[in-house]
């Protein structure tokens, strides 16, 4: 089978836009130094030369995308997916049903008008996406999703009566919770630094007094950044996922969201690693969360540090309720780490501000400047408060078949590790924890979420704690891997 | 803060095996006999009578109960005793003075040949007792989980007992440490330089910076640790941080031995071994000789091609 006509005049667009971009940047460039030489010579300026140009790029181009359209060509055969492409240098592959992970389907706006998709076969193989098909008719797009997911079982057949089962419905309101509660804190924290050095008179007696009117204007304007901050990440959540549906299709989820770039993923629901449950200050304040849910070698979405929503927002009830029919993990009770563990943060942010207020009496030194250097060690007030937010937030649960930890202040993520997916477990206990004995437990599973993600980390509890879960962990992980493979078994006999 | 290999075991499974093990009496108190550097032994010995007080204070109890469906690591292992205690020490101590015959080096750094010699037999001794008990994982039904399908016999050919690597290694982060000592005090220099500051400074500290990491690179030997177990590999390692971690041989994509130019000119190899983990994916041996870095390799890799499980994800 072949791409989609109509991807032609949508692949030139797309590339000469890029063209013209270059183009024009260029142009620009040229004007700036080269372009004194170029009038000379009797190059460049010259409409017609240009216009001539111009049409001959478009009609290579048009040729160019018409024999890549022409000389792709998938097929479909019992056990693989095999693509053949490439106008010069040809390319033939053959994916193996089972291993695909995935099939997404995003289509924009005008792919829409054109009625055509983009289909993403993704493996567990490396953060990229396998294969693309840019681009198929939308029809054919479901139609290959609909295949691959029956291939991938193994069955030729499927019951055409299983019920799509709708999980979750982004409603209003969630969608108006949704933009309020995306906002980035990661930017927070610069504002509120710049806040704090714009507003002190320490800055004043650096800056220049015809503008030290930026004093005044300086936490104005930090207040405002924040506020069109909030504002601009509010409108991409409520864009992104717009319209958001997670449903239950045999054995795996099936999600669409979006406003104007439209996408429907699957998430296998045999591939899936962690779950993890989000919730940032706003939406804690107000009972809101978000749920995760990363699978191997690939996350929904792109981008390898932020793991995208299986569920965008809602109530944290719901949201565990949505959770435990993925993975029926038990009623939750976190136990908190040590109560020396939040003097150990006590310790830390002192450390910290120590250093802080240290470098600044050395530029006051150094420089003469900063006379006020010392008012900075009123910060430390706030210690005590911040250490026990860390520690309130901090918590670890598990039972014969999950492990669960928490952690975060400002998002509070919740991690839910079933015992069949860990790959290591680790303790380990730094300098300043060994003096309280404290360890940190980290069990990794091979999920490709970012820094933070897919990793279940119990920080700062008991040592012996640390150890015992350990072999614990590995205890049950062992057995967990052995009850599957003998209930694999007995099925597989049972089928026959 | 330097626990032995011993520390690796659960202490619940520490203590109830100290209850259970009468019979063992003797040997435990061989067991405490090893020449360890003293302050090591010092404080091993000080941490395993605090995970037994743990062990015996009401703390852990509760947790056992919450666990309720499975029986006490403590009562498995009194089931499985009677049949293997007898015959596999026995066992045991052939293997391991054929071990100690082929690569002599000494588990315990700093002391002389003979004092080696002996912590090797009394520390296999000690292991003999011990390491039976990581054949397989926990069972709620009480039973031992074996790793993979191969008789304990069998599965004895592959696991270790907990070993250090060779004093040569030392030798290797040596040079490491000295050629980066110096790299950053010749920048330092050049940088004081610029700024007027006598560049002789930056002699100063590279010699500092040398010493430390000479410190550093004793302790980080003294401290290191592995294990082949009957389903994982167990690590133990780091001077500022102390890690430990467990590698189940189902998890294992592949097992390499390289060799780095410094490792060929002293003779050493390192084992590499690669999981599908997110983070730390891939774990590495150093130090090791290298008909010791192929052994373990090998049996590595047995064990993961038995310890069959799904698709390693």
């Amino acid at each position: 089978m072949n791409l989609d006509y109509r991807s032609v005049p949508y692949r030139i667009f797309e590339n000469a836009s890029r063209l013209i971009g270059l183009l024009i940047l260029s142009v620009i460039f040229s004007t700036g130094d080269g372009g004194q030489g170029a009038g000379e010579t009797g190059m460049g300026f010259d409409p017609v030369s240009w216009g001539l140009f111009i049409v001959a790029g478009l009609a290579l181009l048009g040729a160019w995308e018409m024999a890549y359209v022409k000389r792709f060509a998938y097929r479909i055969t019992p056990d693989t997916f095999d693509i053949h492409s490439g106008v010069f240098s040809r390319r033939e592959r053959e994916i193996p049903f089972d291993r695909i992970q995935n099939v997404d389907v995003a289509q924009n706006v005008i792919q829409r008008a054109l009625g055509i998709a983009e289909v993403r076969l993704e493996t567990a193989g490396g953060g990229e996406t396998e294969a693309r098909l840019r681009y198929v008719s939308r029809p054919e797009a479901t139609r290959l999703q609909e295949l691959v997911s029956d291939r991938k079982r193994g069955t030729t057949e499927r019951d055409p009566e299983a019920p799509d089962n709708v999980l979750f419905e982004l409603d209003g309101t969630e969608l108006a919770v949704l933009g309020l509660t995306s906002a980035n804190f990661n930017l927070l924290g610069l504002i509120f630094v710049l806040l704090i050095v714009l507003g002190t008179p320490v800055a004043g007696e650096f800056i220049d007094p015809r503008i030290s009117v930026l004093l005044v204007l300086g936490p104005v304007l930090a207040i405002a950044a924040l506020i069109v901050l909030w504002v601009i990440s509010g409108i991409q959540a409520v864009l992104r996922y717009y319209g958001f549906r997670l449903i239950r299709h045999e054995d795996e989820l099936r999600y669409e969201r979006g406003l104007l770039q439209q996408y429907n993923g699957t998430i296998p629901l045999s591939k899936i690693q962690t779950l993890m449950i989000r919730e940032n200050l706003i939406a804690r304040a107000v009972g809101y969360g978000n749920l995760a849910i990363e699978t191997a070698g690939y996350a929904p979405g792109q981008g390898s540090d932020s793991v995208e929503s299986a569920i965008p927002i809602a109530k944290l009830d719901r949201l565990f309720a949505l959770a435990r029919t993925i993975e029926n993990v038990g009623e939750l009770e976190f136990e908190r780490p040590p109560k020396r563990a939040r003097t150990r943060y006590v310790g830390r942010y002192t450390i910290v501000l120590g250093v802080v207020v240290a470098a600044l009496y050395g530029v006051h030194v150094a420089t003469g400047e900063l006379a006020d250097w010392y008012l900075v060690a009123v910060l430390w007030l706030l210690v005590p408060l911040a250490a026990h937010l860390k520690w309130t937030h901090l918590g670890y649960w598990y039972d014969d078949s999950y492990v669960v930890t928490r952690s975060g202040f400002w998002t509070r993520r919740t991690t839910i590790v079933p015992y069949y997916r860990v790959q290591t477990v680790t303790d380990s206990q730094t300098v300043f924890q060994r003096r309280r004995r404290l360890g940190t437990l980290v069990v990794d599973t091979a999920s490709s979420g970012g820094f933070w993600g897919g990793n279940a980390v119990a920080l700062d509890i008991d040592v012996d704690e640390a150890r015992r879960l350990r072999e614990h962990v590995h205890d049950r992980f062992q057995w967990s891997v052995r009850e599957r493979l003998t209930s694999e078994e007995t099925t597989v006999r049972l089928t026959e | 803060m330097t626990d032995g290999g011993e520390d690796g075991d659960d202490p619940d499974a520490g203590s109830a095996r100290r209850e259970g093990d009468g019979a063992d009496a003797s040997t435990e108190a061989v067991e405490w006999e090893v020449p360890w550097p003293a302050e090591r032994r010092a404080e091993t010995e000080a941490d395993r009578t605090q995970t037994l007080e743990r062990g015996q204070s009401g703390r852990s109890q509760p947790q056992r109960e919450r666990r309720g469906d499975q029986r006490s690591d403590g009562d498995r292992r009194q089931a499985i005793q009677p049949e293997h205690s007898g015959t596999h020490r026995t066992r045991q101590h052939e293997r391991s003075s054929s071990i100690a015959g082929r690569s002599e080096r000494p588990i315990a750094p700093g002391s002389d040949a003979s004092a080696a010699e002996e912590t090797r037999v009394q520390i296999d001794e000690r292991i003999s007792d011990d390491d039976w008990i990581d054949l397989g994982a926990d069972r709620p039904d009480g039973e031992a989980l074996a790793a993979a399908d191969l008789s304990e016999r069998e599965l004895r050919e592959y696991v270790t007992e907990p070993r250090s690597l060779h004093s040569l290694v030392q030798v290797h982060w040596g040079i490491r440490v000295t050629i980066g000592a110096t790299v950053v005090g010749l920048i330092s220099s050049w940088i004081m330089g610029a700024f007027g500051v006598n560049p002789q400074l930056g002699a100063a500290l590279t010699g500092g910076l040398i010493v430390l990491g000479l410190v550093w690179v004793v302790l980080h030997y003294r401290l290191w640790v592995y294990q082949i177990r009957a389903d994982a590999i167990y690590l133990e390692r780091g001077v500022v941080t102390h890690v430990r971690s467990l590698v189940p041989y189902v998890r294992i994509q592949h097992v390499d031995t390289s060799q780095s130019p410094i490792e060929r000119a002293l003779g050493l190899s390192t084992l590499v071994v690669y999981t599908a983990g997110s983070r730390g994916a891939d774990v590495s041996i150093p130090g090791l000789l290298p008909d010791e870095a192929r052994d373990l390799q090998r049996r590595v890799k047995e064990l993961a091609i038995e310890a069959e499980g799904d698709d390693a994800l």
